[in-house]
């Protein structure tokens, strides 16, 4: 599951340096923990080259009414100075400005800005004036962005973006952009069982293979949510569940496939493992495979119950010639 | 070359542990990070001194002296 969050980081780095997101593929290899740390820092060396000047424009503005602020911000600095300025100011002076301010502009300085460095700002924002620069901001599929505001915006105000957010693919799409695992488990928390629902059959019957990002949802909250989450996708027709087993095999997801179908109940695993028999049994031993590489051994052992009795035998040969291969290799 | 440019890399972010996968990269992948940084903090400072000249006709005439202050101590 580490290279979707691995490509959602690629394409944060892109934007901040202005790059396409196919010019950064050779980091693709790397750890979702390292390229946030390599963007955060080059982000800071970004924000702190002009720091100096931008503390004295923030300094400036005490000096000239809100209204004014707002058309010379609008006007000359443009939605990335503006962002880089908003965390610099008072947070009260900073949140009347932004009601000034048409909500496309606020969209695009939205995308500029680092949500943690105007945390104050965007709390004293009425919930009303978010939805509205939401509602912009979904015209445009600013997913990522959104996302990034997760980690910031209170639960009331979430919710209230929640509710303008008709499509299953975009709500889908920013969950898998949230970075921190608390907020999304809390965002996820807030949708209704018939949304969350909606939103993996849709993940399962999307023809433009949205089930990485519905697995990536579903590896990064607590156990009771992913078997929540698990249990609705086992529930779905057999065309359905055949059409996410194949996503996760066109995917080599299946280290992610381990967690989510031990967090199921019995019978949601027991539907998984004899509708993948039937269906692929390549699959299974590539599952076998990735439960091997990435330690899910115990997992899957006590899953292998409910398989036919030939896929059954084939993976316990598999685990037997693993576990003398790594004997003899000491 | 490509450890000279990490180096480089390195050099212009924040001091602290981590960054040593930058050693891995190929020389292009850390021409284009070394070039994307800079070329964003010039573009960003051209923005500003703009935005500050332009922001100047704006300010009523009375204000811009002290404005001047803070902006160009």
């Amino acid at each position: 599951m580490s290279q979707l969050s691995t490509r959602a980081e690629i394409i944060k780095l892109a934007r901040l340096l202005k790059l396409k997101e196919a010019q950064l593929a050779s980091l693709e290899k790397y750890e979702v923990a390292q390229l946030r740390d390599l963007r955060e820092r080059m982000s800071a060396a970004l924000y702190d080259s002009s720091r100096p000047h931008l503390v004295r424009v923030a300094a400036a503005t005490k000096l000239i009414p809100i209204a004014l602020i707002a058309a010379i911000g609008e006007k000359f600095y443009g939605p990335l100075l503006c962002a880089r300025v908003t965390g610099l100011m008072s947070p009260e002076r900073a949140a009347e400005v932004a009601a000034k301010l048409p909500a496309t502009f606020l969209a695009d300085l939205s995308i500029e800005l680092d949500p943690r460095s105007a945390k104050e700002v965007i709390a004293l924002l009425p919930a009303s004036l978010v939805v509205t620069v939401a509602k912009e901001m979904l015209k445009r599929r600013e997913h990522i962005t959104m996302a990034r505001f997760v980690d910031v915006l209170s639960d009331k105000v979430i919710r209230a973006v929640m509710d303008i957010i008709k499509d299953d693919r975009a709500l889908l799409e920013i969950a898998f952009f949230v970075e921190s695992p608390d907020r999304l488990e809390a965002l996820i928390g807030m949708i209704p069982e018939e949304r969350l629902r909606s939103i993996i059959v849709t993940a399962a019957n999307d023809e433009n293979n949205l089930w990485p990002e519905a697995l990536s949802m579903m590896t990064q909250v607590g156990d009771k949510l992913r078997g929540k989450m698990g249990d609705i996708t086992a529930s779905l027709s057999d065309e359905q569940l055949s059409a996410v087993i194949a996503a996760v095999e066109r995917g080599g997801m299946w280290s992610a496939w381990v967690g989510v179908l031990s967090a199921m109940s019995v019978e949601s695993q027991r539907r998984v493992l004899i509708l993948a028999d039937v269906e692929s049994p390549e699959a299974l031993s590539a599952l076998a495979t990735a439960a091997k590489e990435h330690g899910l051994w115990n997992q899957l052992l006590p899953l292998l119950k409910f398989m036919n009795d030939a896929p059954r035998k084939q993976l316990e040969d598999l685990f037997e010639s693993i576990k003398s291969t790594l004997k003899n290799m000491g | 070359m490509a450890n000279k440019q990490a180096d480089e890399l390195r050099s212009k972010l924040k001091p602290g542990a981590g960054l040593e996968f930058l050693n891995e990269l190929d020389k292009d992948s850390l021409t284009l990070l070394n070039k994307g940084l800079d070329d964003a903090k010039k573009s960003e400072h051209q923005a500003l001194d703009k935005a500050i000249e332009g922001s100047m006709t704006m300010i009523p005439f009375l204000l811009r002296g002290a404005f001047k202050k803070i902006l160009f101590p």
